[in-house]
C-alpha cells in the first residue's frame, strides 16, 4: 500500500511542479527556495550530528531526569538547532536504547514543538526585515572550506555555516519569488473565509508539511507568502496549524523502524500536534484576540501579520504544552497499554532496533545494554550448569557454606541453553555491529563489545566440557575428589560474585583496574592447584583417571575465570570516555601481574 | 577561565593530535587521583586487620594497585613528553 502510494505520488508531484515550472519562471524560483530552504536543514542536521556522541549526549542525559528539565531541553535544543525532526529522532532512539524514560522523551517532544515556533520568530523578525542573502554567500564560501578539513568537528561546523547559508539562501528566494509573483497574480484573491477556510487551509499545511517532510519549511513558506500579502492573515494561521499536524507524520515514518517505545514515542508525539491543532482551530477567536493584546504589548504593529503569525505559532504551542503536562502520567500509560512491548522471550534482542543504528554513539549504547543482558543471561547458565543458584551465587553467604549446601549434581543443558537464550543475541550483535559504517570513531569499542560477547561463548563452551566430570564427581564417595570438584566451582562462584561486585559499581572509581586483582587470584590459585594435585596423586587419594579429569578441568576452570575476567574487561571498555582510556592503560598485562605475585611470594 | 586557557582549549579542540594528547593526559591525571586514594584506603585497611587471611588479600590488592599507580605515572610523564601512547 505504501509503495503504491509511493509509486503514484512522485510521478504527481514531478509532473505538477515541470507544469508550473513551465507555465511560471515565479514559481520555479518559489519552488528553488524551498528546495535549497530543505537542503540546507538537511546539511544543518548532518553538521550536528558530527557533535554527537559528545556534548549533546551528556546533556541529554543529565537535563532530563524531570519533566521540566526534558521540556527546558527540547525548547533549547530545537531553538539551536532548529529542527524538531532531528530532536524527535534523537530522542526516538535514545528511548529505543533504553537511555531515556517514556515521559522524558514526551518532555522532549514537548519542549521541541515549542522550541521549533522560535524559526518564525527568527524569519518574521529577522530574515524578511534584513537582507539575509548578503550573510548565505559568506558562509557557503567558509562553510564549504571547512567541510574539506580532517577535524571532524571542524567539518561539523562546515556543514553547520553551509546549512545556515543555504537556510539563508532558500528563503532569499522565496522573498524574492513571492514578490515578482504578486506583479502577476493574486492569491489572495482565492482566500477562503470563515470555518471552511480554516479547514482547508489546515489540509493544504498538513499536505505541504507531509510532502517538505518539515513543518519548518512550511512555516518559511507560509512566512514569505504572508510577507508578500499572497496568502490571507487568516488563511496563513491556518496553515500554521496544518504544518503542526503534518509534521508529526514525519515521526510516525521515523517510528516504524522502532521499537515499542520508539512507537509509543510517536504516538505521543501525534496526540500533541493534534490536540493542540485542535485546540488552536477550535479557538481561534480567543486565539486571534490573544495575539492581538500580545502584539499591542510587545509593541508590535497592527498590521505586522508575519510577526502575528510567529506570535500565534508559539501561543498555541505553549497552550498545548499546558494543556498536556498535567496529563502527561495518563499519556505515558495509555501509550503503554495501546502499544503494547513483543513479550520478552529470552532470545530477542531488546535494545537493538534500526533507531539505534541512526547515531553511532547510541548504537554503541544500545549494543553494551544488550551485552549487559547476554552476560547476565549467561550467568544464569553458568551457576546453573555448576549445579548451583544464582541469586546464592550472588549473594553474601560464605561460599564454602553455599558450596556445600548445593552439593547435589543438578543436569542441566548448557547447549539448550545457548541455543535459547544466547546464541540469537550474540549473532543480533554481531549483525548490528556489522551494520554500523566502519572507521567510525567508536571502532575501537565496537571492537571490545564483539570480544566482550566472544569471551561470554567461549565461557559457556568450556563450563559445558567442566560440567560433565563435575556433574560425576561432585557427589562422589571418595571426598578427595568431591573436595577438589567442589574447590573449582567455588573459584568460579567467587569470582562470579567479586565481578558482579564490581559491575554494579562497588569499584566504580576504577573498574577497570579492579579487575586486575582477580587476575592476580587467577595466576596465584593455578599454581596452588599443580601444588595440590601432585600432593594428592602422591599420597594416593585420587585414582589416575581422576587425576587426568583433575587435570583437564582445571584448566577449563582457569579458562572459565580468564573469559570471564576478559569479558567484563572488554565490556567496561567499551565505554567512552577519558577515564575508561587511561584505565586501559595502566590495567597490568600478563607479565606485570606475574611480577606482583612473585614479589607477594617473597 | 582565562582567555589564554580558553584560547588554548579551543586551539587543542580542532587539533586531533594535540586534543588526544590533552585527553590522555587528563584521563591518566584523573584515574592515578582515585588510585592515589584508594592506595591510602587500602594501606589504613591493611593496618587495622587482624585476621592474617584477609589481610594478605588486602596487601595483594595494595600491591597490585601500587604497581598501577608506578605504571600510570610513568605514562603520564611519556605522555608529558609528547611520546604517544597507544595500547
Amino acid at each position: 500500500m505504501r509503495n503504491t502510494l509511493r509509486n503514484i505520488l512522485l510521478p504527481t508531484i514531478f509532473t505538477i511542479l515541470a507544469y508550473g515550472f513551465w507555465i511560471s519562471p515565479d514559481f520555479k524560483e518559489i519552488s528553488a527556495g524551498v528546495a535549497i530552504f530543505l537542503f540546507g536543514m538537511v546539511s544543518l542536521e548532518e553538521g550536528f550530528k558530527r557533535f554527537t556522541g559528545g556534548l549533546l549526549e551528556k546533556i541529554l542525559k543529565r537535563t532530563t531526569d524531570r519533566l521540566w528539565k526534558s521540556i527546558s531541553f527540547g525548547i533549547v535544543s530545537t531553538s539551536i538547532m532548529q529542527s524538531s525532526s532531528l530532536i524527535s529522532i534523537i530522542a526516538i532512539s535514545f528511548l529505543g536504547a533504553g537511555l531515556i524514560g517514556l515521559s522524558q522523551g514526551i518532555g522532549i517532544i514537548f519542549g521541541a514543538n515549542l522550541g521549533t515556533t522560535t524559526g518564525a520568530w527568527l524569519i518574521a523578525g529577522l530574515g524578511l526585515k534584513v537582507n539575509i542573502s548578503a550573510y548565505a554567500m559568506p558562509m557557503l564560501v567558509f562553510g564549504v572550506i571547512l567541510i574539506f578539513q580532517s577535524s571532524r568537528h571542524l567539518k561539523g561546523v562546515g556543514y553547520i555555516l553551509t546549512g545556515l547559508g543555504f537556510l539563508f539562501l532558500g528563503i532569499h528566494y522565496m522573498k524574492e519569488g513571492f514578490e515578482a509573483f504578486k506583479a502577476a497574480i493574486n492569491l489572495t484573491e482565492y482566500a477562503v473565509t470563515g470555518y471552511p477556510g480554516l479547514f482547508l487551509f489546515t489540509l493544504i499545511g498538513i499536505l505541504a508539511t507531509v510532502i517538505m517532510q518539515s513543518s519548518h519549511a512550511t512555516l518559511v513558506l507560509v512566512i514569505t507568502a504572508l510577507a508578500a500579502q499572497q496568502v490571507s492573515y487568516e488563511n496563513a494561521l491556518a496553515l500554521a496549524i496544518g504544518g503542526n499536524i503534518g509534521t508529526t507524520i514525519t515521526a510516525v515514518l521515523g517510528a516504524l523502524g522502532s521499537n515499542a517505545s520508539g512507537k509509543r514515542l510517536a504516538g505521543a508525539h501525534f496526540i500533541f500536534n493534534m490536540v493542540t491543532g485542535l485546540i488552536a482551530i477550535l479557538f481561534i477567536h480567543q486565539f486571534l484576540a490573544a495575539v492581538d493584546s500580545i502584539s499591542a504589548a510587545a509593541g508590535i504593529a497592527e498590521t505586522d501579520y508575519t510577526l502575528k503569525l510567529a506570535v500565534f505559532h508559539t501561543l498555541f504551542n505553549l497552550v498545548g504544552i499546558m494543556v498536556m503536562i498535567p496529563f502527561t502520567n495518563h499519556l505515558v500509560r495509555f501509550l503503554e497499554y495501546a502499544i503494547k512491548a513483543e513479550p520478552d522471550r529470552t532470545a530477542r534482542p531488546k535494545y537493538l532496533n534500526a533507531s539505534a543504528l541512526e547515531f553511532a554513539h547510541t548504537a554503541l549504547e544500545a549494543l553494551r545494554k544488550e551485552t549487559a543482558r547476554i552476560y547476565e543471561k549467561s550467568t544464569g547458565i553458568i551457576t546453573k550448569g555448576l549445579s548451583l543458584n544464582k541469586k546464592a551465587v550472588f549473594s553474601d553467604a560464605e561460599t564454602v557454606q553455599l558450596i556445600r549446601r548445593h552439593n547435589r549434581p543438578l543436569a542441566f543443558d548448557i547447549d539448550a541453553a545457548y541455543e535459547t537464550e544466547i546464541k540469537s543475541l550474540y549473532s543480533a550483535v554481531l549483525d548490528f555491529i556489522n551494520r554500523l559504517p566502519g572507521n567510525t570513531a567508536i571502532s575501537k569499542q565496537l571492537n571490545r563489545i564483539w570480544q566482550a560477547n566472544q569471551s561470554i561463548t567461549i565461557t559457556l563452551k568450556d563450563v559445558k566440557h567442566l560440567q560433565k566430570n563435575m556433574l560425576r564427581y561432585i557427589g562422589s564417595n571418595n571426598p578427595h575428589i568431591s573436595e577438589e570438584y567442589n574447590f573449582l566451582r567455588q573459584r568460579i562462584a567467587n569470582v562470579l560474585r567479586r565481578l558482579e561486585k564490581i559491575r554494579n559499581g562497588d569499584d566504580s572509581s576504577t573498574s577497570i583496574l579492579a579487575l586486575d586483582a582477580l587476575k592476580l587470584t587467577l595466576e596465584k590459585n593455578a599454581a596452588l592447584l599443580h601444588e595440590r594435585m601432585d600432593q594428592l596423586i602422591r599420597n594416593g587419594d585420587i585414582s589416575a583417571e581422576m587425576a587426568i579429569s583433575l587435570m583437564k578441568d582445571s584448566i577449563y576452570t582457569n579458562q572459565i575465570i580468564h573469559h570471564l575476567i576478559e569479558a567484563n574487561s572488554n565490556y567496561l571498555k567499551s565505554e567512552e570516555g577519558v577515564e575508561t582510556e587511561a584505565e586501559h592503560l595502566i590495567a597490568l598485562d600478563r607479565d606485570e601481574i606475574g611480577s606482583v605475585l612473585s614479589e607477594t611470594k617473597k | 577561565m582565562k582567555l589564554k586557557k580558553l584560547l588554548k582549549k579551543l586551539a587543542a579542540y580542532f587539533d586531533e593530535p594535540r586534543n588526544r594528547q590533552l585527553q590522555t593526559d587528563e584521563g591518566l591525571s584523573r584515574v592515578l587521583k582515585k588510585l592515589k586514594r584508594k592506595e591510602q584506603k587500602l594501606q589504613a585497611a591493611v593496618e587495622q586487620e587482624r585476621n592474617a587471611e584477609e589481610r594478605e588479600l588486602l596487601e595483594q590488592e595494595l600491591k597490585i594497585v601500587h604497581s598501577q599507580r608506578e605504571k600510570g605515572i610513568s605514562l603520564l610523564s611519556e605522555t608529558r613528553k609528547g611520546s604517544v601512547v597507544e595500547k
